[in-house]
């Protein structure tokens, strides 16, 4: 070891953990869900860069299987104008450059995507080139033209070259033919003993011409080998992985999983880990220095270093630094190795993480430098396990530090393996190119290079892009033909001043895609009814605690943290039937805990067991009929459920905001301020109806661990129910108008704002306040509700055509009873598909995209742009918030999609809750982050695509002056289109500048309503309008 | 001595081996294939016809009609009794279905002629009953496997020389035992060379390193072949049984514990699918002997009865290792493979082999294995249950290798690996095989007992008379 | 017999269901044809009612025709006629006051799971895999339960192992899975020669596998056994050791926890509700041999005494819901066991069915754990987690770090095993192929020089490098990579097999 790498400081490790830290997945406790771009950290590069480096640090697929493309480009999702436009974006200025005979880099690269060469792994290509006629026969895909160029074209040819038929002493080999070429036809000739070459069939001949290519290409392949190296392994496991096959991690998180999970735990077992409060590397110093009698082997060994630490009173950074010199790690690499070593165990890793940095969500947060003093617990064991393995496995006696390399000098590159694979690969492309043994033959040597030196470069991530490109590219062009036709048609009428017709009510929803089809079908049924989007938290961000909740839930984005605290009160009239049932509640709650807790032990446990024969009727009823039970449950709990006759605590006493009585609440300042930008960001400033509906949204599901994550995202994975109560009874106060009045924003008297909520699992619809409901308004509520009543159907209706379990011939009453029963069935692991197909986000006014159908694919932000200021505030802080949010649900969805074992959790059937914080799983396994599969199954990997009504130069100008925008926009993380405020025209943004988009089509169909477009279909649609 | 209607046996010894003139490197390697699966069917369907017919004779023994051999010899040299008339057809069955399964791949370099003569001699072998022709035809029969080694520029020597060492020490012990009668101690030094013969044949521990090298040096069909239809048990019935006193019988049984247990245990930590297959057949031949030798009805059905569902469990899991083989390469089990994806099938067959190899209820070997363990028990009390052991030992193996084999790892699938249509013909067959004789274990049962009751009637006969020369007994 | 036939149409109207369930389900993946998800679903659950129906019936008989036990010989299975040593392979069937209660809860929870399992994996890959798996879990449930001989109880006994330990490693693309289902089998497997050993000392002892003979006279649990005091020892230690192993008794209560890999519901079911009594219920089944021996009685509470103990101490300290519950449930499978120990049968019996339905649905609703903590929080005003045992750490005593300890590491069981029996197994073998490999070498290398000097045989110095050698293939270098020499070996191998055809 040279001296200068033995100097590791602490503060190299401390910063290496640090950066390391960013790596990691940035998902919270499961209770509180948050969509976040699964690569974060990648962020400030460029989309595509991000992925080649994802896939290697993270070694997962950041792209779909080259399969799925294909399939798609057969199905014609991706046509060939798609591909080639794509490619030509893809090789820029570089697309002309010539590659020897065989045309431009740009035609080579387009003849690799439009012809399927297998790409196999060794161990197939045996069974292939065996059990198929790869070697016999040409490619099914080539039509006749090039078949006959093939066998006629190489057997003319080969006759012609042929001159031992005059066996004449003076016989030369005709000069155009090479020794080389000699040599290798000869070779092939060897199996072709028999007949004469002249009376060969043609069948004969394709297989000659098919050898002889082979032969060719193998040839020269073996001339040229791919120099591309392989990257060194940092973590001794990788070495030990792929030299002996002895993965050391399975050992390691034997021990560290467990102790990860009791010193995480939040309050599942019964028994809290002790010493828990000194940090996780004393706990873990605590707990493994005692002896204990596991017979010597590994416990001893991590004893004797446990002890040694403890007695020597090592501090978390100086046993990282110990162990680092154990190891053998040298300065340059320590950062690659903490990175490495954190990644290994990414999920627990990110949640002690988490835990230190958002501690608030949690009732046991994690003290600051916890993540270190992980590192330094993992890489204790590391010493034990690894010293453990190459002592019994390999027989290695030698100190760790030498392991690593010692393995490395072991490993060597297989390149007969290369060879074939390679071969086989160009084999193919020959046939599907025409390019025929003669013409590889005469190729020089520098042009084979050349070639082989673009397919190479043209890798299967290359590849993937371009794929992945032209499929994002056909989904924009057929959005944005439908924004451009469909807005063509409704200029007219937005021109028309909107008086003529008068608004019955208007609905303000979340921007959610979920909402999309709820608000389609509001306007469908009531023509005179107008819908809004804004973020689901409508502006208020508070802590909330409601009648039966005994802490505060923030309800916010998770960017913003609250100031202001809200409570819900019962009424006073009711306070005694409250206050009754919350002993009850508390009485039944305690009695189920007990009986809960009890069952796991050893005398309760028994007693339990014996009533344990009741609870085969609850199990069966709620298996076998789960709406019939959940009924019936809502029935008796709602013997002792909170009155619905409830206020808010809105006004706060004194000035600074808190959670004690006299501090909840608003000033009335603050109310104006809120109900102000409120109603600005969404542009509801003239033309008010007689009744504003705010409907915030949220989620319920049974046996479901990421529930939250169906919750409302604007809420921070809350329901935002109460967010609309709030933002409602702000706008109805008097006061509040007043105060907006000075302002210049005047809100009728006539006017009534309303809060509720909408669960969208099983499309039900609750109303608040219902008892302040002036007399004059009941008609318009009224009508209002029949309007949702039947929205909330329908709505329900075109969710079910996505369930495969629901017949597509479903009817509109039973559509409503299936969602009903998927909320409410234990077995039931999709209740609802959440935020899946997402892909568009639009921000303008509705009336551009009124009756078009976005098929629950789009956010739609309401904003008018002519409302807007000089320097266009509201849109920059519209987007501060929209932007963000929407690609972070996008891009989470994205990832989990195209590896749902790696960036996902997987499938959720053998999940098991862990320390209250996550998933496992089965036994044991890393903290599973990210979405399960069968939330993403239905979901089309696509970057979303923003369209914002608006200018070009002030999406400049707000990308040049918020970075995180910039970064979104220009890095390719979201597509960005902007739609003329005026007329119909599109700018695409290309990362630079704003290019103006010429519609492919103006074809859209038209149908009479939702029902009619969606109805017996179950996959993606395309758009249509309604009228 | 009653004859059967046809000449069954010498046809089915002679179909072979005209099949392996016809089989010559000229004809294409489609024709060969082909005709070598007719020519192997038509012997298993003769095979099949002789069974038949010495069914309907309903005697003990029967010899063909007209029979050339006899008329040059004057003596009845192929013979069908109850102990062999199921098994002629098996050992048939099996060849027919290993050159069925053949995979493209592995074609051109498949030894057909070589796999017919052994064909010929296998059938030959096991319908005879002349201890000089047994042991003639054993060495013939061993030779084949040699050409092979040979031919593939192999190291032929170690098991030529066991092979050698076990036809030398089995000849001297029969020509002690028959030449010098009267002196009790040679005739004992005979018996023992005699056991040691058969010994090294079966090649049970600790003669067993020439079943690896066999099955790690020559192709696997050879390995499969040679050593599936288990000569050597045969030869200990043939030449051992009849004449053994109890106490030698008694010293083999415990021999072929220690054997079964030590292959069983060495099950557990093998890496390599060959030797895995090499083990698995040494550990259940061993329990198989243990049955022949402890000479009661009950352990002697068990093994008879075993030895027709080890030899077809057995074929079975090399005909899988085979076609793995066949598909990746050469595979090894200190790592997980995950090729589950690729040939659920496979999957599947694998793992009811490994199931009917262990005895699990419902699959051949159950019935079998609780006769055997039964006839164990009553003879050897408490040292019995080490056989209950091994095939403890057996399952956890098995199951290890199907979990190494097929799961544990996602086998990123670019071609669907499905069997062929070939190897789903031999892997519905070989399926109900084992099904249904685990299900229907009656009439099965009933035939190895009888043989076994003769078996046992034959050996009382004997040692009740002097020991005299076994080819005058039978007139 | 005046019932006979009714009797026998009783467990006809019991065992069909199943048994045409795993016919279908067998024919059709081996033949591969192509089942919905639906008719799947639908057939398994019917055929499950209709064993329900059949023990329904079963039990109303056995009320009816006021008797204490059904028993229902179908004759031999396979019998040898002979006269000194008889073997017989008898089927049959006992339907009593043991059998027929765990028979309704067995096709109770089996219909329930089913039911629950039919929307659960909707769409998973495994859908078919997981229900044949899973009928022949419950025809080895059912066999197990109402087998009348020994040899019939150890069939169902199998069927239940194999179904299990598969069905732990049902997501076997990781490796997780696969290692602890293996690891269940490998317990299985060793319990269960225990269980051969004792049914083939009871065919020895008393002639035959019946439990109605080897109980004595008298239905249960009323029968008195015939064995001599330590034939019923041996027996009952054996048969002790089958049920441990069934049931994740001490010293094999490592797997449990372990092999909850599979999807939900197939965890509820085997670990939560049936396969870990089956244990319990063996030794019911054969509770005469038990209390004729005082000296196994006290093995009896002894093991289950301890396992009760120590699975409540490691209960405590799980922070996996499934881990949780595993422990939760060995807890009180325990104390089934000691009870059994104790003579309390009937109230085993009752503790068996009260436990496997509760744990059922709380393995079902497993994933819920969070809602339940948010809504009893809610409830209660309070937060649920307090801080109990984080004492400032003068006043944490090392005795109470210890007992943490000792429960954390699941009470050193698995390291136990794995370090003292395995282990020392394992080494020695593979010492021993060492030795065997370098001998066969030597052999080899003398055996091809004594003749002359053909080749380089290094290749066999690692068995996997023994590759098949074509007749051109030469490699010298022994140390290469031996996945290049596979490839080369196969890539010449085909070649060559073209060139042939």
């Amino acid at each position: 070891m040279n001296p200068q790498e033995s100097e590791i400081s602490e503060f190299d490790i401390i910063h290496a953990v640090e950066k390391a830290a960013h790596l990691l997945p940035a998902q919270g406790p499961i209770t509180t869900f948050v969509h976040h771009n699964t690569l974060h950290a990648f962020e400030s590069l460029p989309f595509f860069e991000a992925i080649r480096h994802a896939e290697i640090l993270f070694e997962c697929k950041c792209l779909l299987p080259e399969k799925t493309y294909r399939a798609a480009v057969e199905h014609g999702r991706i046509s060939n104008q798609d591909l080639e436009a794509s490619l030509i974006e893809d090789l820029g200025d570089q697309a002309d450059r010539f590659v020897g005979l065989l045309g431009t880099r740009y035609h080579l690269r387009l003849a690799l995507l439009q012809h399927e060469l297998n790409t196999l792994l060794p161990n197939e290509l045996d069974w292939i080139m065996a059990e198929t006629e790869a070697l016999d026969r040409l490619r099914i895909d080539i039509d006749s033209a090039r078949r006959n160029l093939f066998i006629e074209g190489t057997r003319r040819w080969m006759l012609r070259n042929r001159l031992d038929v005059f066996k004449s002493a003076d016989s030369v080999v005709e000069p155009r033919v090479t020794l080389t070429a000699k040599k290798l036809i000869d070779r092939v000739l060897l199996d072709f003993q028999g007949a004469p070459i002249e009376d060969w069939n043609d069948a004969r001949w394709e297989t000659f011409t098919l050898r002889l290519l082979w032969e060719i290409c193998s040839y020269r392949i073996s001339q040229f080998p791919d120099k591309t190296k392989r990257n060194l392994f940092v973590r001794h496991r990788d070495v030990l992985l792929s030299t002996a096959q002895i993965d050391s991690d399975e050992r390691v998180n034997e021990v560290l999983i467990p102790f990860c999970l009791a010193w995480l735990d939040q309050g599942l077992a019964a028994t809290q880990i002790p010493h828990r409060e000194q940090g996780f590397y004393q706990c873990f110093l605590t707990l493994y220095k005692i002896p204990s009698p596991t017979f010597g082997g590994r416990s001893s060994a991590l004893q004797r270093i446990v002890q040694d630490a403890s007695v020597r009173n090592l501090s978390a950074t100086a046993s990282i630094c110990e162990s680092l010199l154990d190891l053998g790690i040298g300065a340059t690499e320590v950062e690659d190795f903490i990175s490495a070593s954190l990644l290994a165990l990414r999920g627990f890793a990110g949640m002690i993480h988490q835990l230190e940095t958002r501690g608030d969500r949690v009732p046991f947060p994690a003290q600051t430098g916890s993540l270190l003093e992980f590192l330094a617990v993992r890489l204790m064991i590391d010493r034990v396990i690894l010293g453990e393995i190459s002592r019994q496995a390999l027989g290695f006696s030698g100190p760790l530090c030498d392991l690593r390399v010692s393995l490395n000098q072991g490993r060597e590159v297989d390149r007969e393996t290369q060879i074939r694979c390679e071969t086989f690969t160009i084999h193919q492309l020959a046939q599907a190119l025409g390019w025929t043994p003669e013409v590889l033959l005469n190729l020089s040597k520098p042009n084979w290079n050349r070639l082989l030196n673009e397919i190479r470069e043209f890798d299967l991530l290359s590849r993937l892009r371009v794929f992945h490109a032209a499929w994002e590219r056909r989904f924009r062009i057929n959005t944005l033909d439908a924004l451009s036709t469909h807005s063509q048609r409704k200029l007219k009428s937005l021109n028309v001043p909107s008086a003529t017709k008068l608004t019955a009510f208007d609905v303000v929803c979340c921007i959610d895609d979920r909402e999309e089809s709820f608000r389609r079908h509001i306007e469908e049924i009531a023509t005179d009814a107008r819908t809004w989007g804004v973020a689901g938290f409508f502006n208020v961000p508070m802590y909330y605690q409601g009648a039966d909740f005994f802490h505060f839930l923030p309800l916010c984005p998770i960017v913003i943290k609250p100031t202001h605290y809200v409570r819900e009160h019962v009424h006073v009239d009711h306070r005694d039937i409250h206050e009754r049932n919350v002993t009850t509640r508390r009485n039944l709650g305690r009695i189920v805990n007990g009986l809960n807790r009890g069952s796991h032990h050893l005398i309760s446990g028994a007693l339990t067991s014996f009533l344990g024969l009741l609870t085969t009727v609850p199990l069966m009823l709620r298996v076998l009929f789960p709406r019939f039970s959940a009924r019936f449950r809502h029935k008796v709990s709602g013997l002792f459920a909170v009155p619905k006759q409830t206020y808010l605590q809105l006004e706060r006493e004194r000035a600074d905001p808190g959670p004690d009585d006299r501090q909840v609440g608003f000033s009335l300042i603050e109310m104006v301020e809120m109900v102000e930008r409120f109603l600005r960001d969404i542009g509801m400033v003239s033309d008010f109806s007689e009744l504003v509906l705010i409907i915030g949204h949220g989620s319920s599901s049974l046996n479901n661990p990421h529930e939250s994550a169906y919750n409302c995202g604007a809420c921070g994975g809350g329901r935002g129910g109460p967010n609309a109560r709030v933002m409602a009874r702000m706008a109805n106060d008097v006061r509040v108008r007043a105060g907006l009045r000075e302002r210049g924003l005047e809100i009728p008297q006539s006017t009534l704002f309303l809060g509720l909520y909408h669960n969208t699992c099983d499309d039900s619809l609750s109303w608040f306040d219902g008892s302040s409901i002036p007399h004059d308004h009941v008609g318009v509520v009224g009508y209002a509700k029949s309007v949702l009543a039947e929205a909330r159907k329908r709505n329900a209706h075109e969710r079910c055509r996505r369930f495969e379990s629901a017949d597509l011939s479903i009817t509109v009453d039973a559509a409503l009873r299936h969602v009903e029963a998927r909320a409410e069935d234990l077995s039931q692991t999709r209740p609802e598909y959440n935020h899946a197909t997402n892909a568009i986000c639009i921000v303008g006014r509705r009336a551009r995209t009124r009756g078009l159908f976005l098929d629950r694919r789009a956010f739609l932000v309401s904003y008018d742009p002519n409302l807007d200021d000089e320097e266009s505030t509201i849109l920059a802080r519209i987007l501060a918030a929209v932007v963000p949010v929407c690609t972070g649900i996008n891009l989470e969805y994205f990832f989990s999609a195209v590896d749902v074992k790696g960036f996902g959790c997987g499938t959720k059937l053998p999940h098991n809750v862990a320390a209250l914080l996550g998933v496992m799983d089965g036994a044991a396994s890393d903290l599973r982050t990210g979405l399960s599969a069968q939330m993403v199954e239905i979901h089309e990997p696509l970057r979303l695509l923003f369209v914002i009504e608006s200018r070009p130069e002030v999406l400049q100008k707000i990308m040049s002056s918020s970075q995180l925008i910039r970064r979104i926009f220009c890095g390719h993380w979201a597509q960005l289109a902007i739609l003329n405020p005026d007329n119909a025209g599109l700018l695409v943004f290309n990362g630079t500048t704003f290019e103006p988009y010429q519609p492919e089509s103006s074809r859209l169909e038209s149908v009479a309503s939702s029902l009619n477009w969606y109805r017996g279909w179950r996959g993606d649609l395309r758009f249509a309008e309604i009228h | 001595m009653i004859d059967l209607q046809f000449a069954w046996i010498e046809t089915a010894i002679l179909v072979p081996f005209v099949a392996a003139l016809f089989c010559s490197k000229r004809f294409p390697l489609r024709v060969r294939y082909w005709l070598s699966f007719g020519a192997a069917g038509l012997t298993f369907a003769l095979a099949l016809g002789a069974w038949w017919d010495f069914k309907q004779l309903r005697v003990f023994e029967a010899h063909d009609h007209w029979d050339v051999l006899n008329f040059l010899s004057g003596d009845f040299v192929f013979l069908i009794d109850e102990f062999n008339a199921p098994l002629i057809p098996l050992v048939c069955a099996v060849y027919w279905l290993v050159i069925l399964v053949t995979p493209t791949s592995k074609r051109a370099r498949f030894p057909w002629r070589l796999t017919f003569v052994s064909l010929g001699l296998t059938v030959a072998l096991l319908s005879c009953r002349s201890n000089w022709w047994i042991l003639g035809l054993l060495a013939v029969h061993s030779v084949v496997p040699v050409i092979e080694l040979i031919e593939r520029k192999q190291v032929w020597q170690l098991f030529a020389a066991f092979q050698c060492a076990s036809l030398i020490s089995m000849a001297t012990g029969l020509f002690l035992i028959n030449g010098q009668a009267v002196d009790e101690r040679l005739n004992l030094v005979g018996l023992v060379l005699l056991v040691i013969g058969c010994w090294l044949r079966c090649g049970c521990f600790p003669f067993h390193l020439w079943v690896l090298d066999l099955t790690s040096r020559a192709s696997l069909a050879t390995a499969i072949l040679y050593l599936t239809p288990m000569m050597g048990a045969f030869a200990i019935v043939r030449l051992l049984l009849p004449t053994a006193p109890d106490f030698v019988l008694q010293v083999l049984g415990i021999l072929s514990l220690a054997s079964a247990i030590y292959a069983s245990c060495m099950l557990l930590v093998q890496t390599c699918t060959r030797r895995f297959f090499a083990y698995m057949y040494l550990s259940n031949q061993s329990l198989l002997l243990i049955g022949l030798e402890l000479v009661n009805p009950v352990g002697l059905t068990g093994s008879l009865s075993l030895w027709m569902s080890q030899a077809t469990s057995l074929v079975a899991f090399g005909m899988t290792i085979r076609a793995i083989e066949g598909r990746v390469g050469r595979v090894l089990l200190d790592r997980f493979h995950g090729l589950y994806e690729q040939m659920p099938l496979l999957a599947g067959f694998f793992m009811l082999a490994g199931l009917a190899s262990i005895g699990f209820p419902g699959t051949s070997g159950f019935i079998a294995s609780e006769l055997l363990i039964e006839g164990v028990v009553n003879v050897y009390s408490r040292t019995g249950f080490l056989v209950v052991f091994v095939m403890a030992l057996n399952g956890i193996a098995a199951l290890k290798a199907y979990c190494r084999l097929f799961t544990g790892h996602e086998a990123p699938a670019t071609i669907s690996m499905q069997p062929r249509w070939y190897e789903r013909l031999a892997i519905v067959a070989f399926s109900v095989f084992i099904l249904v004789s685990g299900l229907l274990p009656g009439p099965g049962v009933m035939t190895r007992y009888h043989a076994a009751q003769e078996l046992l009637n034959r050996r009382t006969t004997t040692l009740t008379q002097p020991l005299i020369d076994e080819e005058n007994h039978e007139h | 017999m005046p019932y006979e036939t009714l009797d026998s149409l009783l467990v006809l109207a019991i065992l069909i269901g199943p048994i045409a369930l795993v016919t279908f389900m067998g024919i059709t993946m081996l033949a591969g044809f192509s089942v919905s998800e639906s008719a799947i679903s639908r057939f398994t659950f019917s055929a499950i009612v209709s064993g329900l129906v059949g023990t329904l019936c079963s039990i109303w008989a056995l009320v009816w025709t006021q008797r204490l036990e059904i028993v229902v010989e179908l004759g031999n299975w396979v019998s040898l006629p002979d006269e000194h040593v008889h073997f017989h392979f008898t089927v049959k069937f006992l339907l009593d006051r043991l059998s027929l209660p765990f028979l309704l809860l067995v096709f109770l929870l089996c219909g329930t799971v089913s039911s629950f399992a039919s929307k659960y994996m909707h769409r998973e890959p495994g859908f078919r895999r997981f229900h044949l798996l899973f009928a022949l879990f419950t025809l080895g449930m059912v066999l197990a339960t109402i087998g009348g001989t020994i040899e019939v109880l150890f069939f169902g006994w199998e069927l239940v192992g194999i179904s299990s330990a598969l069905l732990v490693g049902f997501y076997h693309d990781r490796k997780a899975p696969v290692n602890n289902g293996l690891r269940v089998w490998t317990t299985y497997r060793l319990s269960d020669a225990a269980f051969l050993m004792a049914a083939i000392a009871l065919h020895h002892q008393t002639g035959a596998g019946d439990l109605d003979r080897m109980a004595g006279a008298g239905a249960w649990p009323y029968g008195v056994s015939e064995l001599q005091i330590t034939q019923a020892f041996w027996v009952g230690t054996l048969l002790l050791i089958a049920a441990a192993g069934k049931s994740a008794l001490i010293p094999f209560s490592g797997w449990l926890p372990r092999a909850m890999e599979g999807p939900t519901p197939s965890s509820a079911i085997f670990y939560g509700a049936l396969s870990v009594h089956l244990g319990a219920f063996l030794l019911l089944r054969v509770s005469p041999i038990i209390s004729s021996s005082w000296l196994l009685t006290c093995l009896v509470v002894i093991v289950g005494l301890a396992t009760a103990v120590s699975a409540a101490f490691i209960a405590r300290v799980q922070a996996d819901v499934k881990s949780a519950l595993a422990y939760a449930s060995l807890t009180q499978v325990g104390l089934i066991v000691m009870e059994i120990g104790l003579g309390l049968y009937w109230l085993a019996l009752i503790h068996i069915i009260g436990h496997a339905s509760l744990r059922t649905l709380q393995l079902l609703r497993a994933p819920s754990v969070l809602r339940d903590y948010f809504n009893i929080e809610t409830a209660l005003g309070r937060r649920l987690a307090k801080r109990v045992h984080t004492l400032e750490p003068s006043h944490t005593r090392p005795a109470q770090i210890w007992l943490y300890r000792f429960a954390f590491e699941r009470a050193y069981l698995d390291v136990f095993l794995d370090r003292w029996i395995v282990a020392p197994f394992v080494n020695f073998f593979r010492q021993v192929q060492r030795i065997e490999e370098s001998f066969l070498q030597h052999l080899t290398n003398l055996a091809s020089q004594s003749v002359g000097p053909q080749q380089n045989s290094d290749e066999l110095l690692h068995d996997e490098s023994a590759i098949e050698h074509s007749g051109q293939t030469h490699f010298d270098d022994a140390g290469a990579n031996n996945k290049t020499r596979q490839f080369a070996h196969s890539h010449n191998s085909t070649e060559q097999g073209k060139t042939n055809d």
